[in-house]
């Protein structure tokens, strides 16, 4: 996750310690610590993700998954218990029973109807009927306790899946207070925010697995789901349903900030880029903003600018972001120049053309998009 | 050994069986019959896809309001009659009464003929076409659907009629007839379905 | 049903059954005659002998295994390590839609409808099946299906929107290629296929046995077999409608799916109910009549009758209707009511028992049985434990809130691999260890065989049991790459190399195969000295399979003396001798009285030519080429009529239907 490493937040890495299983049962806390010790990978994962959070749903960090990650691993240990049950009784039941045929001739084995042998189908059956009810109502319990999303919630966002991007858009009571973003999405610590999904084109489900489950977002439908932090971190979020060739690369972030931090956040969100960068001179920037107009405007929006397009990510904050095309890059000076050059080495099939750029005018370009802050 | 002989006694007491297709020990019998259990859920699964848009909202489903009784009224007496010739023409063909088999089966394929040229005339009526929207998209796929089978229906008939004027069918051996009957009974029973559905209900919702 | 009265039928049409003795070598060599199938290439296109049809749909079959695996090792090599780029996005989607398509559609049921085929006249004691040529046309329509298929790969427009095809990605807007009208196009084909083919089981089963062949006296194959056709005629035509529709909605812009302007606009998710009321009844379409397999070759081999014949019917009846009611879990990430998944929940936790109660019926058969360690019972015995693996994460997807973590995961992938690999193809590998010598008077190598199977088996595992891990840790379904350091790059390395090893043992097994054909040991009627009647006649069959029909007094005919059961005994070396012509028994539905002896069709050319037919319609459909499609029709149309036109037998007689 080499761009969320890259991340330009320094203050949020101090700030978040390791990923800690925030409602210790006994249960997930001593499943997680033997997945851990015996995946190697597992605990790579871990170990290399001092902030940020990502995409296993071991561990819950808000309250809807609290909840869902305990009846997951109940299921776990009923499935691996079943399994072990199950593999001893036909790995002993064929060595002890084993027959030794005369001379590897089958029909020296006499055939005889020892036993019914029905009491295991019927303890069998009862015991996994007492198993599947206690499951089915627990599931009954976690379900009605997390399907709606909580009343108060402090903020209700816009997410509209695309091909490969996700447009993220705060609402408000006050129109002035409303604004879109794109691949990231902020949310204040410890409290409710309801997500509203929709689509542009096809069929995308949104999943933030640290915070919550799936929810699709379908054309002509509206569906709803919620997220809640209970810690600070970096969670990462993927669209998990097949929507055409860069389904791969279609990520997003789910950052969640203290409430003074998240506001402030929003506040700077609502006011256009700041348009200036220490390490870019203005006359580059103003150069680039042109380019920009000629070439990206059409489809990129950048507040306080004349682009308003729609087509693709609103930029105008790019630089707030931690990665780029939706998860695909970090969000590097580098990275930056590659995929305006050729987007399509980076994301082959995505819908940003490669434009036509003389060196000199790319790297005005990007000296605009550094300024947007 | 005794109970040996029993089983094998039991199996083949001396009793003639019957040879070749006769009546519902017929293969072919048992074939079209579980084949249109299949067409029949395909029938169903139609009437599912036209009810999941019908029962959502906006309730004016049908534009223009609920269809016209007249042409789907006609079509389903087409059907009803068809049932009465074609069950004489069962009938008949068991009792040796060939000519009029015979007759039941003509009967029959020109009121075929008559409900798929009724249906083109209810067609052309309709102020919509297939792609125009959901209701004229599900409307013209189930019309369309049914009337395949009525076609269908037609080259058995016709085939059927041909077969019996030849005289290869004798009131021990003609379950051709009897699945054609079959056949159209079914036919007619989806067509209820349809005019049920596509005609009656957008009354009620 | 008792026996049907004819009384009062004129003489000529009626017959009692000449009795003779099995070993008559005149009676053999006449019948010999009759049911033998010319040699050359007329033979080959107009046969409908239903032993070749049956291995020519498992071979069939095999090579479409073959064809699947070898997309899936080439995603293997792609997924090896993280930001591949060995395949392009767009070679990665066509890749794994094939992949998915070919095993669940051209591979799964096809292999199974071979073993039924083969067998279904030597178990139940009869001459064929009940329409012979429609035998033949089905598999002819399943090759040309499959052939249909994947000539997409010849115009490098393979499907593209994963087998399960979601609108509105495979609508003409956002793939307007040619890629999704092969794959609607192929899917309706196909299902002519295995609707022909489940009505000829199902009259098949009901009707021509040998005498007292009752309903309680099947193998479980035949329970297997028949529940999964049932279902298949109640579930085809769901799928057939919701590719036409995708068809329509691509081809003539109509609006079921697509949205349409004012306020009368098709669904999207109307797809996915339609594709998931036949995808998840399909799922035990395809794993039934395996599972019936076990049931079958566990009694030969734990040397005892299966335990709980009744309980492992029943429960294969209840799965199949349990598993018409389950489709929603498929969509529990969709937005529906929370009333609605919560009953698609239950409808699939609970359809765990009657799975359950076959798992225990096998391991009792073990653990009161005298298990021999043969390839096809390590085959069955890995079966077990993979259908338990299989199952329990099912289970596990049944539960919404953790459905909604683990959908559309690894975790899933893996879930449906333990299915379709260790449901089916463990199933498929012990009935080819076990048929195989039935097959061909051979004996499949013993050594190889065990090779064979540990490389499958822990290959697998090693492959498949990762993927579970895989997906805990979020590794999303359906990507052509992941990223670095989110743990997915070990365990993906392992699954591939799991994958190399399992493939390395379905080579073993072909090659035991060639091998076997040529050098194996020769089998005899009864190597393995089973209980069922396919086991009566000589390996392999002769064409007419039983030169007297049997009748049958108890569920294992070639056991009942030792096991001192049944209803009186079983007489195999005499019984009606059917030498007119091509003639079957009819029997009653369900006790197995003689009912009509049937007058069957010889070899044709109608089943090849309407396949023909019916591949230059789909063609037609394809390319827009509408004179061709409507030409087909046409010459179609008259295939059918020469197919079905009253023929006349010898003595002037005309069968009919």
């Amino acid at each position: 996750m080499t761009q969320l490493r890259h991340g330009r937040h320094p203050q949020t890495r101090s700030s978040i310690l390791p990923p800690r299983p925030d409602r210790k049962t006994w249960v997930s806390s001593g499943i997680a610590a033997l997945f851990t010790t015996l995946l190697p990978c597992a605990a790579r994962a871990q170990d290399q993700l001092p902030i940020s959070h990502g995409l296993s749903y071991l561990t819950a960090f808000g309250p809807k998954n609290y909840s869902v990650v305990t009846l997951l691993y109940a299921v776990i240990i009923i499935s691996l218990v079943v399994m072990t049950i199950v593999g001893v009784l036909v790995l002993f039941g064929s060595l002890l029973r084993g027959a030794r045929p005369v001379d590897g001739n089958i029909a020296s084995v006499p055939i005889e109807r020892s036993g019914s042998g029905l009491l295991f189908i019927y303890i069998g059956a009862a015991v996994s009927f007492v198993v599947l009810l206690a499951v089915a109502v627990w599931n009954y319990v976690v379900l009605a306790a997390i399907a709606a999303p909580p009343a108060n919630a402090a903020a209700t966002i816009h997410v509209t899946g695309h091909q490969w991007w996700w447009e993220v858009q705060y609402e408000s009571s006050e129109p002035s207070r409303t604004f879109t973003t794109a691949n990231e999405i902020h949310i204040p610590v410890g409290k409710p925010v309801k997500v509203e999904l929709s689509t542009a084109d096809v069929i995308h489900s949104f999943w933030v697995p640290a915070l919550s489950g799936k929810m699709d977002t379908i054309p002509g439908q509206h569906n709803v789901t919620w997220l809640q932090a209970d810690k600070p971190g970096v969670y990462r979020g993927q669209c998990t349903e097949y929507c055409g060739q860069q389904h791969a690369h279609m990520g997003l972030l789910v950052i969640a900030d203290p409430p003074d931090r998240f506001d402030a956040w929003w506040q700077n969100e609502l006011e256009g880029p700041d348009q200036v960068h220490v390490n870019v001179p203005a006359a580059d920037a103003r150069e680039g903003q042109t380019v920009f107009m000629r070439h990206c405007a059409a489809c990129h929006a950048v507040r306080g600018t004349m682009a308003m397009g729609k087509v693709g990510p609103d930029l105008s904050h790019l630089m707030e972001r931690r990665s780029l095309a939706a998860g695909a890059v970090p969000n590097t000076v580098g990275a930056l120049s590659g995929w305006i050059s050729d987007p399509q080495r980076i994301k082959p099939g995505n819908y940003m053309p490669t434009l036509t750029l003389s060196a000199a005018e790319l790297s005005k370009l990007r000296d605009f998009l550094r300024t947007l802050r | 050994m005794s109970a040996a002989i029993d089983t094998f006694n039991r199996a083949y007491r001396v009793k003639p069986l019957p040879m070749g297709a006769i009546g519902t020990s017929a293969s072919g019998w048992w074939g079209a019959c579980f084949l249109l259990i299949s067409e029949t859920s395909l029938f169903a699964y139609l009437f599912f896809s036209y009810f999941y848009f019908s029962i959502q909202p906006p309730a004016n489903w049908v534009p223009g309001g609920p269809p016209s009784f007249f042409y789907p009224g006609i079509q389903t007496g087409i059907v009803l009659v068809g049932c009465a010739t074609v069950w004489f023409a069962n009938r008949s063909i068991q009792l040796g009464q060939w000519l009029f088999a015979l007759l039941g089966l003509a009967a029959t394929w020109l009121l075929c003929s008559g409900f798929i040229a009724v249906q083109f005339l209810d067609w052309f009526d309709k102020p919509f076409t297939f792609a125009l929207d959901t209701y004229s998209s599900e409307y013209f796929l189930i019309t369309g659907a049914h009337l395949a089978h009525v076609v269908l229906g037609w080259i058995i008939l016709l085939m059927v009629l041909i077969w019996t004027a030849l005289g290869y069918f004798d009131p021990v051996r003609y379950v051709p007839v009897t699945i054609t009957a079959l056949y159209w009974y079914f036919v007619a029973a989806i067509w209820i379905g349809v005019f049920f559905t596509l005609t009656c209900t957008p009354y009620f919702f | 049903m008792t026996t049907a009265s004819y009384e009062g039928l004129p003489e000529r049409y009626t017959r009692i059954p000449e009795i003779g003795l099995r070993d008559t070598p005149s009676l053999r060599e006449r019948l010999q005659r009759m049911w033998e199938t010319p040699p050359g290439i007329r033979g080959w296109l107009t046969t409908v002998d239903h032993k070749e049809i049956g291995l020519r749909y498992l071979v069939t079959a095999f090579v479409f295994l073959f064809a699947g695996g070898i997309e899936a090792l080439i995603m293997r090599i792609q997924l090896a390590g993280p930001e591949q780029r060995l395949l392009t996005p767009e070679q990665y989607d066509q890749l794994f839609t094939m992949h998915g398509a070919t095993m669940i559609i051209w591979y799964a049921f096809p292999v199974l409808s071979g073993f039924s085929n083969y067998l279904w006249p030597l178990i139940f004691g009869s001459r064929d099946m009940a329409f012979p040529r429609l035998n033949a046309f089905s598999y002819w329509v399943f090759l040309a299906s499959g052939i249909f298929l994947y000539s997409s790969f010849a115009v490098a427009a393979a499907p593209n929107a994963g087998w399960f095809n979601y609108v509105p990605y495979a609508s003409k807007q956002f793939n307007p290629g040619i890629n999704i009208d092969f794959y609607c196009l192929a899917n309706i084909f196909m299902g002519i296929s295995t609707t022909a083919g489940a009505v000829n089981f199902i009259v098949t089963t009901l009707r021509t046995r040998c005498p007292g062949m009752s309903v309680n006296r099947w193998p479980i194959i035949a329970w297997g077999t028949l529940t999964s056709n049932a279902a298949a005629i109640l579930a085809m035509p769901v799928v057939s409608l919701a590719f036409f529709l995708l068809w329509l909605d691509r081809t003539f812009g109509t609006h079921f799916y697509a949205p349409a302007s004012g306020n009368l606009s098709g669904h999207p998710l109307l797809w996915q109910h339609l594709f998931w009321m036949w995808g998840h009844p399909w799922v035990y379409m395809i794993v039934l009549p395996a599972q019936g397999i076990v049931s079958d070759a566990i009694a030969t081999f734990c040397r005892r009758p299966l335990v709980g014949y009744t309980a492992v019917v029943l429960s294969t009846v209840a799965t199949m209707m349990l598993g018409f009611g389950v489709w929603v879990h498929h969509m529990f990430a969709t937005g529906l009511p929370i009333m609605s998944l919560s009953f698609f929940s239950a409808a699939t936790i609970i359809i765990s028992i009657p799975s359950g109660v076959q798992v225990f019926a096998w391991i009792a058969t073990i653990w009161t049985g005298r298990p021999v360690f043969v390839t096809a019972f390590l085959y069955i015995a890995g079966f077990i434990f993979l259908f338990v693996v299989g199952g329990v994460s099912g289970f596990m997807t049944g539960v919404v809130p953790v459905d909604w973590q683990l959908t559309d995961t690894y975790f899933v992938v893996a879930h449906i691999h333990y299915v379709l690999i260790g449901i089916n193809f463990f199933g498929v590998m012990a009935g080819l260890y076990y048929w195989f010598p039935k097959f061909t008077g051979r004996m499949l190598d013993e050594t190889l065989g065990q090779i064979n199977f540990w490389l499958t088996f822990i290959g697998f595992n090693v492959g498949f049991f990762t993927m579970h891990i895989t997906g805990l840790l979020g590794m999303p379904r359906r990507v052509y790459t992941y990223p670095q350091g989110l743990g997915f790059e070990i365990p993906n390395l392992i699954t591939t190399i799991g994958a190399f090893i399992l493939a390395a043992g379905i080579l073993v097994f072909v090659y035991n195969v060639i091998v076997s054909l040529r050098r194996g040991a020769i089998a005899g009627p009864n190597p393995w000295d089973a209980p069922t009647l396919e086991w009566a006649v000589p390996s392999p069959p002769p064409p007419y399979n039983f030169a007297v029909i049997p009748s049958v007094a108890s569920r294992h005919p070639l056991w009942e003396r030792r096991l001192r059961e049944g209803d009186g005994e079983s007489v195999l070396d005499r019984g009606p001798v059917l030498d007119h012509h091509h003639e079957a028994l009819g029997v009653t539905a369900m006790d197995g009285e003689p009912d009509v002896i049937l007058k069957m069709p010889s070899d044709s050319y109608a089943p090849f030519l309407m396949t023909l037919c019916i591949s230059a319609f789909f063609a037609g459909l394809l390319v827009h080429w509408w004179w061709l499609a409507g030409a087909a029709v046409g010459i179609g149309i008259i295939v059918g009529i020469i197919w079905l036109w009253p023929r006349v037998e010898e003595g002037g007689e005309r069968a009919i239907a």
